[in-house]
C-alpha cells in the first residue's frame, strides 16, 4: 500500500471512509475542525452524506437517528462538544446502537483552551452521559493507529452494538505522519443489521428504544449490559516498552504522552537505569491484569498525563496497592518534556531508595 | 478616573463617566473587523447614558464577537457557545438594577443558541441583545453559519452553502412577546449609535441585527451594501430611529414605516428587496417575565412574614 503524509484529523476522516462509513454529522470546534472540512469534501466523492448540524447535540441526535438505520456513522468533536454529546451517547448505549465519535482533547474545565490535553479520559472512560453504562474507547498514540484504530472502532461498535470513542489530543489531530490504509471496505459488503429499523416488510418491527419503565426489566437489562461490557474484555490492547525484565519504575502512559515517555525511556536506558513503558492502548476496558502482571516486575510505577490524574484511579486500582504509584502531570495545554519525565523518574527512584546507575 | 472614595465629602460630586471609563485592554480583532465599530458605539452609550460601571454588565457566548466583554471595563461574563442569553435571563431574573448588554455572533445565536433566542424573546426580559451578523463563523475559521447565504463557499462547504440561510428578523418577529427589532450596520456609527441608544431605553428584550464585516472570511458580504446604498432601505418614523441629519445622504432609500404595526415590520423583513436598516418593531407594553421573576425583590417584611404564615395555614391539622 502506498505510503501517504497527513495529518491526524484528516487520516482519521479517511479511515472512515475506508471502514464504509458514508455519513457524518458535527459541528464546528478547534481543535479537531480538519476532520468535519476533509469529509466535507471526500463524503460526496464516495456517495456520502456530510451534515454541519446547528450544534453538537442536533449532530450527536443525528448520528442517534442514522445508527438506527443500520448505518456506519461517525461524528467528531473536541471536550466541550464532546459534553453536549454525552446525552445520545447514553441513549445509545441504552438502545444498544453502534457508532464512532472522534474525541479530540483540548484543555477545560469549561472553555479552557485549545491547546492539547487528556483532562477528558473520565468523561470517554466512566460515562460522559447518565445512566449505568459504558463505550469503548481506543486511545491511538501515532497518526497510523489513528488509522487503524478508526477502522477497528467501526468493527468494534457493531460487534458489540455499542458506541465507540476514538480518545486522542490535540498534537495528535494537528501532527503530520506517513500513513497506508488498508483496501477499503464497501458499504454494500458489510454484514446486515436485523435489529435495524430498515422497514418491516415480512419480518417484525423494530423499535429503537432506550426506556423501560418496569424496574426489574430495566435491572435486567443494566446487568445484561454489564456482560457485554465484560465481554469487551477479549478486545483488550495495550503494548510494552523495555519491560522484559526487571525494572525500578514502570511509567504508565498513553496517547501523545507515551510518545514522550518513550523517548524518555531511551535516554534512561542509556544511562543504564532500569525503566519501561506500559501503554494502555484501550483505555475501556482498560488492561488492568497485564499491568497488574506487569507492575509485579516494577519496583514502582509512574503515571504520567496531561491531567491531574485521571488515569491514574484506574492504574491504582489495578495495581492495588502492591506497589507504589505516583504521578506526573502537566495541564492546560502544557506537554511535558521527556527532561521531566527522566527527572521524575529519577526523583522517584531516590525515594524509593534505588541507585540511580 | 473614579478610583477613589471621597469618604470625607458630605454631598460627593456625583461622577462623570468619560469614555475612558469604558475602555478596557486593546482589543484584538482583525484589521478592518467591524467588531471595533461596535465597540466605540457601546462606549460611547455608556458615556452618553453615563452608566455607572459598576451597574453594567455585558455577558456574551463564545466566538470572535463575544470576546466583547474583555474590552469593556464593566462587569464582564464570557459565558457558553450560544447560551449567552440564558446567562443573561439568569442575570436578569433577580438583578432589576443593572444594565445588561448580551453580545453574540449568528453561530452563536442562531445556530446552537436557537432555542434559547426563542424563549428569550418570548421572555421579554430587560437587556440589549447586539447580534453580530458576519454570515460565517469567525473564531473556528470559516465555516457555514446559519445566516450564509447560498452558495456561499467555507471549509465545511466548500462546493458552497447547500441551503438558504435564515433570516434573525423574520425568526425573531415570528415569536408572540416580541418587543423590539432592530437592524443596523456597523458602517455607519451614527445609525449604530442611534440605534443601541435606543435598544437601551427600550423597557424590555431588544434585539439588534448588526450587519459586521468580517474582511477575513467574508469580505463581499456587505461590501456591496457599502457600495451602493439603494440596496438598503431606511425605516423612517417619528418613533423610529433618529439617526440625525447625515442619514438623508447616506441611506438615499427610504420606507417610511410605524415601528407598532407588527405585520408592517414582517412584511418589511420578508420582502425580497431593500435590506431594511433601522426600528422594524417597537412594543412597550408587552409582558416581562423579569417582572414576575424579581417581583419578591420588593417583598417587604411583613409582606414576606404573611407569605410564610400562609404557608404554613396549609399544614394545620
Ligand atoms: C459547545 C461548543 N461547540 C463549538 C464551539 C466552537 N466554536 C466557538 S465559536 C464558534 C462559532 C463562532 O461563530 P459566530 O457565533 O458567528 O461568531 P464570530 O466568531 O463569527 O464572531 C464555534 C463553533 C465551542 N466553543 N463550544
Amino acid at each position: 500500500m502506498e505510503k501517504k503524509l497527513m495529518k491526524g484529523c484528516e487520516a482519521i476522516g479517511e479511515a472512515a471512509i475506508c471502514a464504509g462509513a458514508r455519513l457524518f454529522f458535527g459541528y464546528p470546534i478547534t481543535p479537531q475542525n480538519e476532520i468535519p472540512e476533509y469529509l466535507s469534501s471526500r463524503m460526496p466523492q464516495v456517495g456520502g452524506t456530510f451534515v454541519q448540524a446547528e450544534s453538537e447535540v442536533a449532530a450527536s441526535n443525528m448520528l442517534y437517528g442514522a445508527s438506527g438505520a443500520g448505518k456506519r456513522v461517525i461524528t467528531s468533536s473536541s471536550s466541550p462538544g464532546i459534553s453536549l454529546m454525552g446525552e445520545a451517547l447514553s441513549y445509545m448505549a441504552g438502545a444498544e446502537l453502534p457508532a464512532v465519535i472522534v474525541s479530540i482533547m483540548r484543555a477545560g474545565p469549561g472553555l479552557g483552551g485549545i491547546l492539547p490535553s487528556q483532562s477528558d479520559y473520565f468523561q470517554a472512560t466512566k460515562g460522559g452521559g447518565h445512566g449505568d453504562y459504558r463505550v469503548m474507547v481506543l486511545a491511538p498514540e501515532t497518526v497510523q493507529e489513528a488509522v487503524d484504530h478508526t477502522i477497528k472502532a467501526f468493527d468494534y461498535a457493531d460487534k458489540y452494538r455499542n458506541p465507540v470513542i476514538i480518545l486522542a489530543d490535540g498534537i495528535l489531530g494537528q501532527m503530520m505522519e506517513p500513513v497506508t490504509f488498508p483496501e477499503p471496505v464497501r458499504p454494500e459488503d458489510l454484514p446486515e443489521k436485523p435489529w435495524a429499523t430498515t422497514g418491516a416488510k415480512g419480518r417484525e418491527r423494530n423499535i429503537v428504544n432506550s426506556l423501560y419503565l418496569n424496574p426489574d426489566v430495566l435491572e435486567e437489562r443494566n446487568w445484561q449490559l454489564v456482560k457485554k461490557y465484560e465481554a469487551m474484555r477479549e478486545d483488550v490492547e495495550f503494548d510494552t516498552y523495555h519491560l522484559d525484565d526487571e525494572v525500578d519504575v514502570m511509567i504508565v502512559a498513553y496517547g501523545t504522552v507515551a510518545r514522550i515517555a518513550r523517548t524518555a525511556v531511551d535516554t534512561m536506558r542509556e544511562q543504564g537505569m532500569r525503566v519501561g513503558l506500559f501503554r494502555p492502548v484501550t483505555v475501556y476496558p482498560f488492561p488492568s491484569d497485564a499491568l497488574a502482571e506487569a507492575a509485579d516486575k516494577a519496583g514502582a510505577v509512574l503515571t504520567s498525563e496531561l491531567s491531574t490524574g485521571q488515569m491514574l484511579e484506574d492504574v491504582k486500582a489495578a495495581i492495588a496497592g502492591k506497589r507504589p504509584v505516583e504521578f506526573f502531570g502537566r495541564v492546560g495545554g502544557n506537554l511535558m518534556a521527556p527532561e521531566e519525565i527522566v527527572e521524575q523518574v529519577t526523583a522517584l527512584m531516590e525515594r524509593q531508595g534505588r541507585s540511580v546507575a | 478616573m473614579y478610583g477613589l472614595k471621597l469618604d470625607w465629602m458630605e454631598t460627593p460630586e456625583a461622577p462623570y463617566y468619560t469614555l475612558e471609563d469604558y475602555t478596557g485592554p486593546e482589543a484584538r480583532w482583525c484589521p478592518g473587523c467591524g467588531d471595533f465599530a461596535v465597540l466605540t458605539a457601546a462606549q460611547r452609550l455608556c458615556r452618553d447614558e453615563q452608566l455607572a460601571p459598576e451597574k453594567t454588565v455585558f455577558v456574551s457566548g463564545i466566538g470572535c464577537s463575544s470576546r466583547f466583554p474583555h474590552y469593556m471595563k464593566t462587569y464582564g461574563f464570557h459565558g457558553l457557545h450560544g447560551r449567552a442569553l440564558p446567562v443573561a435571563c439568569g442575570i436578569r431574573a433577580r438583578r432589576p438594577d443593572l444594565n445588561i448588554f448580551v453580545a453574540t455572533g449568528d453561530g452563536d445565536c442562531c445556530s446552537i443558541g436557537s432555542a434559547h433566542w426563542i424563549h428569550a424573546v418570548r421572555y421579554n426580559m430587560r437587556m440589549v441583545v447586539m447580534m453580530f451578523d458576519n454570515n460565517v463563523y469567525g473564531l473556528t475559521k470559516n465555516q457555514t453559519s446559519p445566516t450564509s447565504p447560498e452558495g456561499l463557499r467555507t471549509y465545511t462547504h466548500p462546493r458552497g452553502a447547500p441551503i438558504e440561510g435564515m433570516d434573525p428578523l423574520q425568526v425573531s418577529l415570528a415569536v408572540r412577546g416580541v418587543s423590539f427589532i432592530a437592524q443596523t450596520v456597523d458602517f455607519n456609527p451614527q445609525h449604530l449609535l442611534a440605534t443601541l441608544t435606543a435598544a437601551y431605553h427600550h423597557p424590555g428584550f431588544a434585539f439588534v441585527r448588526i450587519l459586521q464585516r468580517c474582511p477575513h472570511y467574508t469580505p463581499r458580504a456587505f461590501a456591496p451594501l457599502q457600495e451602493n446604498p439603494s440596496m438598503m432601505s431606511l425605516l423612517v418614523h417619528p418613533d423610529g430611529i433618529d439617526g440625525g441629519e447625515s442619514m438623508t445622504r447616506l441611506f438615499p432609500n427610504r420606507i417610511e414605516h410605524d415601528p407598532s404595526d407588527l405585520r408592517g415590520a414582517r412584511v418589511i423583513a420578508e420582502a425580497e428587496q431593500g435590506i431594511p436598516v433601522g426600528l422594524l418593531y417597537k412594543n412597550d407594553s408587552v409582558p416581562r417575565y423579569d417582572h414576575a421573576s424579581a417581583s419578591g425583590l420588593s417583598a417587604t417584611r411583613e409582606d414576606r412574614v404573611k407569605l410564610l404564615e400562609q404557608q404554613l395555614d396549609w399544614f394545620r391539622i
